[in-house]
């Protein structure tokens, strides 16, 4: 008997291959199977939100508003109308609501009974659509506009999105994807971050066509309200600009001063990369679609700060109460 | 910029990071333990309960020793070794990991049998279990401990 | 190769000592097996997966075992043990580790 220490050969328990090149391959799988899966969702969903009648959203989801406890929508009409003209938003909120109504009036075969507008309390320009009928702005969109006419192409965007339904494909999308990542154990998950990502990837393509449709809805519904369809350039080119990455970024600005020149390839793969699309990319298929219809591109705005429909609003609510509001 | 984009861009240097220092501490770690398996080759240990005594000797004394080390995997293992979890095969990022700890705990055990005078280790066994989980809904893998455990021998000539 | 969980091999005298051998393997079934498994895990019964996955493990950690007492130049493996432990959950992690020796007649 003899003890012969040796040490064994120690590369046979570890696996060989490279690990990044095992991390680069298994990313790519997740990426590939997410979209496939993602996109399989939205389609389906595609198909399904057709299906479900306005008069069931908007049930539904009032109810729903209503277990969340908005308060505002119990109150009685009076002590609302108080509410509204006690702040200056409260002014603002019935402002944007006629504006609203009375482009609502010319969508004839609305099947929804009524929009209703509030107001977010945020820096940045934007604006959304919401199940059953309501429209959120931010106040830094209202600080923003100019004239009534770019406020109402924005308002009919959010109802060209009810029209196409796309704030239920929205909610119906991150639904489904949400309910999958749950089933495959992936939420909370640190892949669940590379999966997202991957599905806000794939979601866009849906997103940007409703964006585009939403545009040709509004525009229509503005050459009836006013006859024409001035206002809709300034909102790409202004309204919708975020100021904190007006200077910073420069391909939203770039864009907009180079409109006559195709846009370059940064410019496209930025467009690429964004829910709504290259702002230059939309105005283009506006200004054809205007053309197409014929109507005039310029004509009159009506002012946003100190229109006629505001100082008869504002007179209900008192002299004192306007002051705050300049 | 897209947040999504961002967000994705995040991951992604925070995992090449996770692996420069992982590969780097894992590289390091190998070495160390290659050079101190040298170190201790000359000590006998086996899983038998009993080794054989050479001719003129008889067992003096003997104790039982332990050695033990948790140690964690860096990110970039872990997210590869989850994303390997989606579609099934062999963890290679988890191996390295557990052939390295599984060496340390030895090493570390015949280390203090040397120290204390022992000439063998006899009846080794290794033992492991899972530090669960800083990892969110304890799914993460905090790290491992392996415990290696065997009985110190030692001899001496006999008549003496 | 001659592999046995005792102290030495029956009938056979132990030539030499190399010290100790160890495989191991950490292994995963694909997230549908996983899903699988805990909807059977409501009505109880074998995992086939997992009973699988595990069987191909210790097969594997056995094997690279194996491999290493072959560099070695031995040719057994006394006193075998196995060990599992769970480094991830849904993750198998098999050892296998033995004292390897050369036997003779």
């Amino acid at each position: 008997m003899r003890f012969d220490s040796k040490l064994p050969d120690d590369s046979v328990n570890m696996g060989d291959g490279s690990p990044v090149r095992e991390a680069g391959l298994l990313i790519i799988g997740v990426l590939v199977t997410v979209l496939v899966i993602t996109t399989a969702l939205a389609l389906s969903i595609e198909t399904l939100v057709p299906l479900v009648p306005p008069s069931l959203e908007v049930r539904v989801f009032n109810r729903v508003a209503e277990l969340a406890g908005d308060s505002n929508e119990e109150a009685p009409a009076a002590d609302k109308k108080e509410q509204e003209c006690a702040t200056p938003d409260g002014t603002r909120v019935v402002k944007v609501q006629s504006i609203l109504d009375r482009l609502a009036t010319h969508w004839v075969d609305s099947p929804y009974p009524a929009f209703h507008v509030f107001i977010l309390e945020d820096e940045l320009p934007n604006a959304f659509a919401l199940p059953g009928g309501a429209i959120g702005v931010t106040s830094g969109l209202l600080d923003r506009v100019e004239t009534e006419n770019e406020l109402a192409f924005i308002l009919g965007h959010e109802l060209g999105h009810f029209a196409g339904r796309d704030h239920l494909r929205g909610l119906g999308r991150g639904l489904a994807i949400s309910v999958v990542w749950m089933a495959l154990g992936l939420s909370g998950d640190q892949v669940e971050g590379l999966a997202s990502s991957a599905s806000a990837f794939s979601a866009r393509h849906f997103d940007r066509t409703q964006e585009s449709d939403a545009d040709l809805f509004s525009v229509q519904l503005l050459a009836s309200e006013y006859g024409h369809a001035a206002g809709t350039r300034a909102v790409f080119e202004r309204v919708l600009i975020d100021p904190s990455t007006e200077e910073a970024d420069g391909i939203k600005n770039e864009a907009a001063d180079r409109n006559d020149e195709t846009p370059g390839n940064l410019e496209r793969l930025a467009g690429y990369l964004s829910t709504h699309p290259l702002g230059e990319d939309r105005i283009l298929a506006l200004d054809a679609f205007i053309k197409a219809s014929r109507w005039a591109a310029d004509g009159e705005q009506r002012p946003w700060r100190t229109s006629a429909s505001e100082d008869s609003l504002v007179e209900d609510c008192g002299e004192e109460l306007q002051e705050l509001n300049d | 910029m897209d947040p999504g984009l961002i967000n994705l861009v995040f991951v992604l240097v925070s995992l090449l990071l996770a692996f420069g220092i992982g590969e780097w501490i894992e590289r390091r770690h190998y070495k160390s333990i290659r050079v101190r398996e040298v170190e201790c080759k000359h000590l006998p240990t086996v899983t038998l309960e009993r080794l054989p005594v050479p001719k003129g000797w008889t067992y003096h004394s003997a104790g039982m020793m332990t050695g033990h080390v948790v140690i964690s995997v860096d990110h970039f293992k872990r997210f590869v070794a989850r994303l390997r979890q989606l579609f099934g095969g062999r963890i290679r990022t988890y191996e390295t990991l557990m052939d390295r700890a599984r060496r340390e705990a030895i090493l570390r055990l015949k280390r203090k049998a040397l120290d204390e005078g022992y000439h063998a280790i006899v009846n080794l066994r290794i033992e492991s279990s899972r530090l669960a989980s800083s990892g969110r809904k304890g799914k993460g893998t905090a790290g491992v401990e392996i415990l290696a455990f065997g009985t110190g021998v030692r001899m001496k000539k006999v008549g003496a | 190769m001659i592999l046995s969980n005792t102290d030495e091999v029956p009938g056979q005298k132990i030539e030499a000592f190399y010290g100790v051998v160890s495989g191991s393997t950490v292994r995963t079934k694909h997230i549908g097996r996983d899903i699988m498994a805990s909807i059977k895990n409501i009505f109880g019964g074998e995992l086939k997966g997992y009973t699988e996955l595990l069987h191909d493990s210790r097969e594997e950690a056995l094997e690279r075992m194996v491999q290493q007492a072959e560099s070695l130049g031995a040719n057994a493996v006394v006193n075998i043990r196995f060990s599992t432990s769970s480094v991830a959950q849904g993750a198998a992690e098999l050892f296998a580790y033995g004292t390897a020796v050369t036997v003779e007649p």
